[in-house]
């Protein structure tokens, strides 16, 4: 049985190529909505005040929600992007220094911090669908979900885009996208990363 | 170690399928299953699920309403029910130590529209009538123990338990005032704050506008009541989604509840404007006006001046229009005038 087991468990990881990317992307796109669930708030005050003669006078807080809206749907499609080009195994540290670029440096900070932010999403996912059943296990569970999916999908996926760094055409790349993604993955650590509250 | 270590090799290379090591690839069958607990999660908790899931339902040929990507934001914010709004609630004679009015007036209301489950439950575990006024008892318990009525409400709503994971949370990640409602609605369960959205949301909206002050306190006409008209300036027919006042310019206006002013605008039809957010989605705004002298994001007390009328904007003479939101939809300010001295 657990030979059997054992089997099966090693034919889907060989599998896993096809479709690892895929959580890891996923659990990114988690992390930035954590993020720009916060940013509508922030975008309409700043429409509101930067001197726009708007026609009526809710329309930059309604702006500001769709704003949010595009910067988070942007940012989930640079995430895919970054993703589907960051296939090649650079070995050393030299090899990535060859290929630097302002894409290469700021796709493992987003990923990384999107990618903590998900876990915590879904260990708050599972401890909030187990406490009706199991209220002693619940914050254990979700705590060990947590854990397991930032070692096992978001730490990873951040190493990925590490050793998976593309030659790039020019220094600059990804520095159009840079201001939303590092915007997005400000917010991500400050509001989504469950540490802050423990710091003096 | 080995399992991160395993999984930083292993995942998605093209050109490595093994581990340093030499061993076969292992937790296959464990990253599947993340990898779609993930994927779920994404797509009922982001709009970019939602434009995905739209997208296969229309390469499978079967018709799907494109989503409203703004429903995936918190906002803690849901008109009560529109049967409640069109017969506002009389209100309910005092109690001491209980829920204060407006709020009991608001809670009995929305408490007769429907019961959440949580309060349904503990009334039938106490052996009690199932009802809005026992409901209504029950809540004025939970705020004898709070002594927060957005809080005993929400208790009431969602339990305690759902209440103290979303509060610790929230202090996990240094949100200013985990206590509020505003602060740890965002790490409530999606069905939680669903339910936290309306009857919460719904309770304290309506009992924010039975609360209402008027924004003049100087004698004053109604030269255009809320609806539809043929607009003075266009000669269309309009719908008027507030009130115009007649006022001299520079009659004081005053913040029709306590919140915060969100906008403090110049230029377009509307001239010098001002939005309150009294939160909750509850909105009020104040047009025309000559002077604003306070910044964005002041806050206000009920009753406090915040902007002198005027004559700016798309106006025929010196007025104040005022409007109210509840939830992104207007109503008649005039509704709530009635219960305020």
């Amino acid at each position: 049985m657990l030979r059997s087991l054992l089997t099966i468990d090693g034919l889907v990881a060989r599998t896993r190529p096809a479709w690892g990317w895929l959580g890891q992307v996923a659990l990114c796109w988690l992390g930035a909505h954590l993020a720009a669930d916060t940013l509508d708030d922030l975008l309409g005050g700043w429409l509101a005040g930067c001197g726009i003669a708007w026609p009526e006078p809710e329309q930059p807080l309604i702006a500001g929600t769709w704003a949010a809206v595009v910067i988070e749907l942007v940012v989930a499609g640079w995430v895919l992007w970054v993703r589907s080009r960051s296939l090649d195994q650079l070995r050393t540290a030299k090899e990535w220094t060859r290929r630097w670029s302002i894409r290469a440096i700021v796709a493992p900070v987003a990923f990384g911090v999107f990618g903590l932010a998900g876990a915590w999403v879904l260990a708050m996912a599972v401890e909030d669908g187990l406490a009706p059943l199991w209220p002693a296990v619940a914050g254990p569970a979700g705590t060990v979900t947590g854990l397991v999916i930032a070692a096992r999908l978001a730490v990873p996926g951040a190493w990925r885009t590490v050793v998976g760094t593309p030659v790039p055409r020019r220094r600059w790349d990804g520095a159009l996208a840079a201001a939303p993604v590092l915007l997005l993955t400000v917010l991500a650590a400050r509001h989504g990363l469950p540490v802050w509250g423990w710091l003096p | 170690m080995s399992v991160i270590r395993e999984a930083l090799y292993e995942q998605g290379s093209s050109r490595r399928r093994s581990a340093p090591s030499g061993r076969s690839p292992r937790w296959g069958l464990l990253d599947l299953c993340l990898t779609l607990l993930v994927v779920a999660a994404m797509i009922t908790r982001t709009p970019t699920g939602g434009l995905l899931t739209y997208g296969w339902e229309r390469l499978r040929g079967h018709s799907a309403d494109l989503p409203t990507l703004t429903a995936w934001f918190s906002s803690g914010a849901a008109a009560p029910p529109a049967e409640i709004l069109d017969a506002l609630p009389a209100p309910l004679p005092a109690v001491p130590d209980a829920l204060p009015e407006p709020w009991r007036t608001a809670t009995h209301s929305s408490l007769a529209n429907r019961i959440p489950h949580p309060l349904r439950d503990r009334l039938k575990a106490e052996g009690q009538p199932v009802d809005a006024e026992h409901a209504l008892l029950a809540i004025d318990e939970l705020f004898r123990q709070t002594e927060d009525p957005t809080l005993a409400l929400e208790q009431a709503a969602l339990g305690s338990d759902a209440v103290t994971r979303a509060v610790g949370r929230a202090a996990a990640a240094g949100e200013d005032e985990p206590q509020r409602f505003e602060s740890h609605r965002r790490f409530l369960s999606a069905s939680a704050a669903d339910e936290a959205d309306r009857f919460v949301g719904g309770t304290v909206a309506l009992a924010t506008v039975l609360d209402l002050a008027w924004p003049l306190q100087v004698e004053h006409r109604v030269t255009s009541p809320y609806g539809e008209r043929m607009h003075p300036t266009l000669k269309v027919r309009k719908f008027h989604d507030g009130v115009d006042l007649s006022v001299p310019i520079g009659t004081e206006i005053h913040a029709a509840q306590a919140g915060k002013l969100a906008v403090v605008g110049k230029g377009g039809a509307s001239g010098n404007y001002v939005v309150m957010d009294h939160g909750f989605g509850v909105r009020t705004s104040y047009c025309h006006l000559s002077e604003t002298p306070l910044a964005r994001g002041t806050e206000v007390e009920r009753g406090d001046v915040i902007a002198l009328s005027g004559n700016t904007g798309r106006s025929t003479g010196p007025h104040l229009h005022y409007g109210v939101r509840i939830a992104g939809k207007t109503v008649d300010p005039e509704r709530f005038r009635v219960t305020k001295p």
